[in-house]
């Protein structure tokens, strides 16, 4: 099935590119099929409300972390302290390029996925070498 | 394809990319903010570092290998 020089195989690389959004594509779907309202968010049709509710999140915890922090944060409570630091640290770096839109697309959901998957292919072409090699 | 359907596409990625994240805190108990931090505190920068360490010694071991078989010809 793997071609001798093409490790890892076509129908791997795809896989492995492919499976996150999937599985990104099965949560929202699943739950849009138990949606009976339709929302807008800045013209963009979204799956949430974007009013603040006190039971689970919404677009509101979006622009608004200090709420969902208040109301909904129960495992990470106690944690605070060292992930806020880089929670923040991520957001204001991300809105110093003054489209934070654009760059939250580009870094996180372009550019860092797309480093993860190559050093990830790097290592099983590697590992298939290494194999070779003994 | 217009600079209009570019921004209107990437508002879409973006929405769904977001509700992905909302969705799942909701379905797992969890938060939206505990979400957000266990992938880009927790897990993506640590499986990022673990990739590296890893293909900096696959490469060693690679050039160390190929200096042997070299030196064995």
């Amino acid at each position: 099935m793997a071609g001798t020089n093409t490790y890892p195989s076509l129908r791997l690389k795809l896989l492995l590119a492919v499976a996150p959004f999937l599985i990104m594509i099965l949560v929202n779907e699943g739950v849009r099929q138990s949606q009976t309202e339709h929302f807008e968010y800045f013209n963009v049709p979204v799956l949430n409300s974007k009013e603040a509710l006190r039971d689970k999140c919404s677009w509101h915890c979006h622009d608004n972390t200090a709420y969902c922090k208040k109301y909904h944060v129960e495992l990470a409570k106690k944690h605070f302290d060292w992930i806020d630091p880089v929670y923040f640290g991520i957001i204001k770096l991300l809105m110093s390029t003054g489209n934070y839109g654009l760059a939250n697309l580009v870094f996180l959901v372009l550019l860092w996925p797309l480093l993860m998957y190559w050093l990830l292919l790097r290592a099983i072409r590697n590992r298939q070498l290494l194999k070779r090699m003994t | 394809m217009t600079i209009n359907d570019l921004i209107a596409l990437g508002a879409f990625v973006y929405g769904y990319c977001t509700d992905f994240v909302i969705n799942l805190a909701n379905l797992l108990g969890l938060s939206y903010y505990e979400i957000n931090a266990f992938f880009f505190v927790l897990l993506w920068p640590a499986v990022t570092v673990g990739l590296l360490l890893v293909n900096a010694y696959q490469s060693i071991c690679l050039k160390l290998r190929g200096r042997n078989a070299v030196s064995k010809t």
